[in-house]
């Protein structure tokens, strides 16, 4: 008797378990009702169509979540596509123009080192507190610890060294560089501004409870966040631009790709990056969608480890080179459209782009003859390639076979993110090549400098007239004269064979027919501006 | 990993064990009287269905073996050709680099196959070392060693599989060596409960007293008396070894490139669903299909060649 | 029974800090640095300098040996203190809180969907033991162990959400929509995946009992004296075969917990599986930590459950002896 007390105990207690869970999130029977009785209550999720009158609200899914809800914090790309619309950068230098947001206007002293900014009068954070330069100063502030790990740290930081700032007036701040720099306005322009007395003025920012307040600068406003589901933020009516058109912008997470084009068809979201041409084609042909597509302004490179032996021979380079087509790459890796052949390390909107540099020619014959003469065919080399990343499986693949072409075994191998930038910005030698990318659009001295000047550590080969010309270039204001030196470096990182450009991708994406706006700015990451954006019916 | 997706995990067996050790005395000794090889012939002549399941499963392992003699190289790619739709040139179509999906499919059944082949062998010797040791010994050695079944059985070996992978790049040793880890445990489990009682038979008693090594007794004695258990739990343990090797290629930690499994191919798959289904349906077939028969064999032979269950 | 339940819990903490010090090693002595982020320029636009970073290793109290980390971090853990983690800047263990009715509800209802089919199949097998229905049954239960439950979460969205557009694809909830049945739309597809598995164990697991409970005397007995079939199914075998199935329920939680990561994946459901998944990716160690031995108590708790339940229903195991 008493055993079947206690097992009668034990069995409650495990159903209790479960059931504790189910009714907390009011999802019991989940599945109990399961058989999906094809009825008329099996209608597909509710679709974004409403009568005019009706609030506009524009649904863009996310691979993965922000977990804070502040920009310093969140530097992936999802918390720069899912925080844009709740907070401003400064300004943004663009290849032809300039667009002011909470800048109204800077200025550069005539030998470069001092840069002075204004801001705008009389805009407000969400919570209708006045945004000042005091804001300014205390977002520098919180980048400078660098415990904090805050995005930004190459505005506050200068070659290592932290940059002078102070405030001038309320809508002021005086920044003194260490040394002068042609990209600083560029870079200083994307600083977006967290308002101190949400974090009252603490500038420790980690784990505290600020984040998650998403007091923000831009024209839409927090309204609801569901960690991993969804983040809703609706117009902020005193946006200094003028309150913007849509009435809620959403970001659902969806981690799956297909899952994502399942719920656009669904009507579920209304855009949806593409990265493959069997759908750009398939949405081109639909008039319910619209297709755009500009540069990226990435590059897509494969890299040579400058600490592995193998390259001590140079053959070992001219021959991979000669050997890899990236015309083919970009037919089978990325498909038609979404990539033009990249010529150089300089992105097609990066600014003193080269668009008559020739870059490296597949010579199947002088591989081979390459691969013999220097027995290339007894040593199997290694390519490593970040595995979350799009079109570098596929690169990587292709890659292998067109070494195999000419007689060279290439393992390649993925990594997921965290081991692959840990590897290719570590000084191993034990493999020889990995495939990357950086965006740069505007001043190559902001990305392209760090990435192939030996100051970010990225494995890449440097030699000093390489680094001294980088220098020159950083210092050089005389747009003409930097062209000229930015030419140089192409030059002789091509000649260095420092590595093969292959792809400038361009930026793909589809959105509902409904959606208005969203060419007014061709500049990634989408969308500088959501005031441009309409939905109309 | 391996309690998710092997049949017979540690469930069925715990409940087995308790459930046998009662009626286990007859069943050794039923088992004695014919070879383990005369046991197996006859039972598979007795089932239909065990002689169908052999017959699939031939065929897969067979066309594997001999996929050279297709007339693609299974990493050849063909962009110009990519992702095109069944054809006389290409049963199946293409993949996304415009390659044989039915030769890769071939060539992945041989990645997958000696994987889960592989894992099978190194978990059944290790479980056939432990689990006889732990049941012949007896005592603190017994003790140790249950305990030390008992960790493997409570990490979530998935987890652990995943962790490890992300620090050292997976390929066939390291997923073989993985999925062995996790796995032996079942068949220790099994072992030991055989060894208990067969230690007690007259003729290991015998063999002790007449000073026979302990080494020797459980290698030619004990071991070879439960073959028939061993092999059961083997062909479950090539199934369950198959599906968590896609299970884990699915989540991108299979063999190295181009090379693939059915499992990575599903994953590259899953990317082109909406445009190319067929991609994602032939791996997953193949892999339904040879675990399925896995399965049933297992389990024919189980019921075969137990007396307790036969009648 | 009481010495029994003592002995056993022993060696389930036993066994819970030794997985904890080899979950631990793994990660601690795994290479890569869960500072990774920081030592290039991916994520702030800067590397960080070796003085900086060891400055935040500091501050996260990621450094130290071996063994001083993981005695901090064992002390910390008992006080409820699961560390912070390095990607959310959280609490571990409100994180984990934080996703935790996603995944149970996930796994209640796929094992309540499991056993609501399985109970009718399992029984109807056992009582028409090699009957058409008995092969029919048998050969469902096949495919559901055999079964990659990835493929068939991938071949039930293209059915259920695309050809058919009946159910969402992906997610817990449409946003905007507050509502049991958008929550249960979303759980469906996952749970039918989740559950198949267990579903054909236990129908195999009630089908041999039922057969053994159908050749016991007292079956016998009834069946000789006229009474219906149907009464003595649910009168004595249904009740006797229950106990032994809740059992295996136990024991079944190990594949729950392993079976929603890869679910969670596939249908993204917000879970612990997803948070497991991204965390690992992250290298984000507390987290990694937290969830390994958060799943490592359920597995341990539920194995635990099973062996006293077993005990009890089957008297023929003589547990105080063990």
């Amino acid at each position: 008797m008493n055993k079947r007390l206690v097992s009668l105990v034990l069995c409650l207690a495990m159903m209790a378990t479960m059931l504790v869970g189910c009714s907390s999130n009011e999802e019991a029977t989940t599945a109990t009702t399961a058989a999906p009785a094809g009825n008329n209550t099996t209608t597909a999720a509710p679709s974004t169509e409403a009568p005019a009158a009706e609030p506009t609200n524009l649904v863009i899914p996310s691979a993965s979540c922000i977990s804070n809800l502040n920009p310093l914090l969140e530097t992936m790309k999802e918390g720069v596509l899912m925080l844009n619309p709740m907070y401003d950068p400064l300004y943004v230098i663009d290849v032809n123009e300039t667009r002011y947001y909470l800048a109204e206007s800077y200025e550069v002293s005539g030998d470069g080192m001092e840069v002075t900014v204004k801001l705008r009068d009389g805009m407000k954070w969400h919570d209708g507190e006045a945004i000042t330069a005091d804001d300014m100063i205390f977002t520098m502030d919180v980048i400078a610890d660098t415990n904090n790990g805050a995005a930004g740290a190459n505005i506050v930081f200068l070659n290592d060294t932290v940059v002078g700032y102070e405030k001038v007036d309320d809508l002021t701040v005086k920044i003194t560089l260490p040394s002068a720099s042609a990209s600083y306005t560029d870079l200083l322009g994307a600083l977006t501004i967290i308002p101190e007395h949400v974090f009252e003025g603490n500038t420790n920012i980690v784990g505290v409870e600020a984040n998650m307040k998403g007091v923000g600068s831009g024209a839409y406003k927090l309204k609801e966040f569901a960690q991993d589901q969804h983040l809703v933020v609706e117009k902020f009516d005193d946006y200094f631009l003028g309150a913007p058109s849509i009435d809620t912008i959403t970001f659902k997470i969806i981690s799956d790709l297909s899952a994502q084009e399942i719920a656009l068809a669904n009507g579920e979201i209304n855009f949806l990056e593409l990265a493959n041409s069997m759908a750009v084609a398939k949405y081109s042909s639909d008039s319910n969608y619209k297709v755009v597509q500009y540069p990226e302004g990435r590059v897509n490179f494969l890299a040579a480890n400058a600490f592995c032996p193998t390259f001590e021979d140079p053959r070992v380079l001219e021959a991979v080179y000669a050997a890899i087509s990236k015309e083919e790459i970009i037919a089978g890796a990325y498909g038609e459209g979404m990539a033009v052949p990249a010529n150089g390390i300089l992105g097609n909107v990066t600014t003193f782009y080269n668009k008559d540099f020739k870059g490296y020619e597949q010579d199947i014959e002088k591989a081979k003859a390459l691969v013999a003469e220097a027995g290339l065919d007894k040593k199997p080399m290694k390519l490593y390639f970040n595995s979350e990343r799009v079109y570098m499986k596929e690169t990587a693949q292709i890659i292998q076979q067109q070494l195999k072409n000419v007689g060279i075994t290439l393992e390649v191998t993925p990594i997921e993110s965290a081991g692959f930038f840990e590897k290719v910005f570590g000084t191993d030698s034990d493999y020889e090549f990995y495939l990357n990318g950086y965006a740069q659009i505007g001043d190559p001295d902001k990305t392209v400098y760090g990435m192939f000047n030996g100051t970010w550590g990225c494995n890449l080969k440097t030699t000093d007239e390489l680094t001294a010309l980088w220098t020159e270039a950083r210092s050089t204001f005389d747009p003409a004269k930097r062209q000229e030196l930015y030419n140089k470096i192409e030059q002789l990182t091509k000649d260095e064979m420092v590595a093969y450009p292959i792809a400038y991708p361009n930026y793909v994406f589809v959105t509902t027919a409904d959606v208005e706006g969203t060419d007014a700015i061709t500049r990634t990451p989408v969308f500088e501006d959501f005031t441009q954006l309409s939905i109309v019916k | 990993m391996a309690k998710l997706l092997t049949p017979l995990d540690k469930a069925a067996i715990r409940a087995e064990d308790f459930a046998k050790a009662v009626k286990d005395e007859n069943k050794v000794e039923a088992s004695f009287e014919r070879t383990v090889f005369q046991q197996l012939v006859s039972s598979f002549r007795q089932n239909k269905l065990a002689i169908l399941c052999l017959i699939v499963l031939l065929t897969i392992i067979l066309s594997s073996i001999f996929a050279f003699l297709s007339p693609y190289d299974p990493d050849e790619m063909d962009v110009m050709n990519k992702m095109a739709g069944p054809s006389a040139e290409h049963w199946f179509g293409t993949d996304e680099l415009g390659r044989d999906s039915f030769t890769r499919a071939l060539y992945g059944g041989r990645v997958s196959l000696s994987v889960g082949f592989s894992a099978m062998v190194v978990s059944v010797i290790i479980g056939t070392l432990i689990g006889s040791v732990s049941g012949y010994v007896g005592g603190k050695v017994d003790a140790v060693l249950m305990r030390v079944v008992d960790i493997f059985q409570s990490v979530p070996s998935l987890l652990m599989i995943i962790v490890f992978f992300s620090f050292v790049p997976s390929n066939m040793v390291t997923l073989i060596i993985m999925l062995a880890l996790f796995s032996w445990t079942g068949v220790a489990r099994i072992v030991r409960a055989q060894t208990l009682t067969l230690k007690e038979r007259d003729f290991v008693v015998a063999a002790k007293v007449l000073g026979v090594s302990h080494a020797k007794i459980i290698m030619r004695h004990i071991v070879p008396n439960m073959a028939t258990q061993i092999i059961v739990a083997a062909s479950l343990s090539v199934a369950g070894a198959i599906l968590d090797e896609s299970a884990l290629s699915f989540l991108g930690y299979g063999v190295a490139l181009p090379k693939s499994s059915w499992g990575s191919m599903l994953q590259n798959a899953q990317q082109y669903i909406l445009y190319d289904p067929l991609l994602a349906l032939i791996p997953g077939a193949f892999i339904l299909l040879t675990v399925l028969c896995l399965n049933i064999l297992g389990d024919v032979l189980q019921h075969a060649l137990d007396p307790r269950l036969h009648k | 029974m009481k010495k029994f339940i003592t002995k056993r819990f022993l060696q389930m903490m036993l066994v819970w800090v030794l997985v904890s010090i080899i979950s631990f090693s793994v990660i601690f002595f795994a290479p890569g640095d869960p500072l990774y982020m920081y030592m290039t320029p991916e994520a702030t636009g800067r590397k960080l300098t070796e003085e900086e970073l060891q400055a935040m290793r500091e501050s996260l109290g990621l450094d130290g040996t071996a063994v001083e980390q993981y005695t901090s971090w064992a002390t910390k853990m008992v006080q409820g203190n699961w560390g912070i983690s390095l990607t959310t800047k959280e609490p571990v263990l409100n994180e984990i809180l934080k996703k935790l009715p996603a995944t149970i509800g996930l796994m209640g209802a796929s094992l309540i969907l499991s056993l609501i089919v399985a109970i009718p199949l399992g029984l109807i097998a056992g009582t028409h033991k090699n009957s058409w229905i008995d092969n029919i049954i048998s050969a469902i239960t096949y495919v559901g162990v055999s079964m990659p439950a990835f493929w068939l979460g991938i071949m039930l969205i293209i059915v259920f959400s695309m050809q058919l557009g009946w159910l969402p694809s992906s997610g817990m909830r449409t946003i905007g929509v507050v509502s049991n049945w958008d929550v249960i739309k979303h759980g469906i597809l996952p749970a039918i995946v989740l559950s198949l598995n267990n579903m054909a164990v236990f129908v195999r697991y009630i089908r041999s009992n039922t057969i053994t409970q159908m050749e016991e005397e007292y079956v016998q007995t009834a069946l000789s004296k006229g009474i219906g079939k149907r009464g003595i199914m649910y009168g004595h075998v249904l009740k006797n075969c229950m106990l032994p199935v809740i059992t295996t329920v136990g024991s079944r939680f190990g594949t729950l917990v392993t079976g929603s990561f890869i679910v969670e994946s596939v249908f993204a459901w917000p879970g612990l599986g997803t948070l497991g998944m991204s965390s690992i990716n992250n290298r984000d160690y507390p987290m990694v930590m937290g969830i390994t031995m958060f799943s490592c108590t359920i597995l341990l708790l539920g194995n635990f459950l099973a062996d006293l339940l077993y005990g009890i229903a089957d008297p023929r195991i003589k547990i105080g002896k063990e």
